[in-house]
């Protein structure tokens, strides 16, 4: 007697079991949607979104500080002095609101730490001053512990800056293109001895792809 | 067919997990003899990226390198690098933020990479390349 072999098909049952099996998994793992706080690396470079981030502030400071270290100017003027700079600050020309200080205090921060240079901090110039008229003024304060006004010392050089910007955009990109300046100036002589500038080019374009 | 529910949901938790591949390829302790020192931690990019060439030489008393990067790949690679620096006695550079940094590499284009020593102290380092992921990097794990 001759059976007839059907081909070995899966049943609608079969296949809707997978379906479950498949859909649960992925209820299951990290899609569901929830909040998972975590700490990443703070020296990653970082794409969210178009405007000025830390991975550009980043790069300013350290190419603008590598630049000025092996600069052979500064070699002559730091092979037998640590010279000291007032760090003016950063133009934002900028359409955005970027925190300027920050490159600079990322900038000042690495030369001071190459051990080649010395800074004077404008910005703590009023609470330096409060402290010393309190200190001579004060009936607080014994007189020979006293630090006397007039003992600091002058800056010789200043560094200052700009960044600026060149945004474009279209309905399907945007493009912006970030400028920054930086020279450093003999205050005695008024000769701008370095001068170096970096730039950074962002787009963002939609993706074909995408979660 | 019966295989396809199963591939599509295993397709949506790789893409839904979203943890970036942060390995790379790498030169470590290097020195004049940098071949030995090359680490490909992902093969798939070591296929498209090699290190060619490691120069260095001594500015303002500071150690100065550059890196080349040449694509094997025709199309564009979206990566980053870091270097990394260490003492004589190979301890690293404390308070040195060395960051990663952007790079577009072009079709079978070759890059160097420049890198300074952060101090004096500083005689060798380490450089990491790996690609960049849409997605912010982070290390969960």
């Amino acid at each position: 007697m001759n059976t007839v072999n059907t081909p070995n098909k899966p049943s609608l049952k079969a296949l809707s079991g997978y379906a479950l099996i498949g859909l649960s998994a992925l209820a299951l793992s990290g899609c569901a949607n929830k909040a998972v706080v975590s700490y990443g690396d703070a020296q990653a470079v970082e794409t969210t979104d178009i405007n000025f981030g830390s991975t550009d502030l980043q790069k300013v400071a350290s190419q603008m500080t590598d630049s000025l270290l092996a600069s052979p100017v500064v070699g002559t003027m730091t092979a037998n002095s640590r010279p000291i700079v007032f760090v003016e600050r950063i133009k934002n020309k900028t359409s955005e609101h970027i925190d300027s200080e920050s490159i600079t205090d990322s900038i000042s921060t690495q030369l001071l730490r190459s051990g080649k240079f010395r800074f004077v901090d404008m910005t703590r110039v009023e609470a330096v001053r409060e402290q010393l008229n309190f200190q001579n003024d004060d009936a607080l304060v014994n007189p020979s512990t006293a630090i006397a006004f007039g003992q600091q010392v002058g800056a010789q050089y200043m560094l200052y800056g700009n960044l600026s910007s060149i945004v474009k955009s279209n309905k399907d990109k945007a493009d912006v293109y970030y400028k920054f300046t930086m020279r450093l100036m003999d205050l005695k002589s008024g000769l701008v001895e370095w001068a170096d500038e970096t730039e950074i080019r962002k787009t963002r374009e939609k993706s074909t792809f995408g979660w | 067919m019966k295989y396809l529910v199963p591939l599509l949901a295993v397709s949506l938790l790789t893409a839904c997990a979203g943890r970036p591949t942060t390995s790379g390829i790498a030169v470590e302790n290097a020195s004049a003899q940098y071949q030995q020192q090359l680490k490909v931690n992902n093969p798939q990019l070591g296929k498209r990226l090699v290190i060619s060439d490691v120069k260095t030489r001594q500015t303002n008393q500071l150690t100065d390198v550059v890196v080349t990067l040449s694509s094997q790949y025709k199309k564009s690679q979206y990566l980053q690098y870091q270097f990394t620096w260490f003492d004589g006695d190979g301890f690293v550079i404390k308070g040195n933020h060395s960051p990663w940094q952007a790079l577009t590499l072009f079709g079978f284009a070759n890059i160097q990479l420049p890198g300074l020593a952060p101090t004096q102290e500083a005689v060798t380092f380490s450089l990491a390349v790996r690609e960049v992921s849409t997605q912010a990097q982070e290390f969960k794990e």
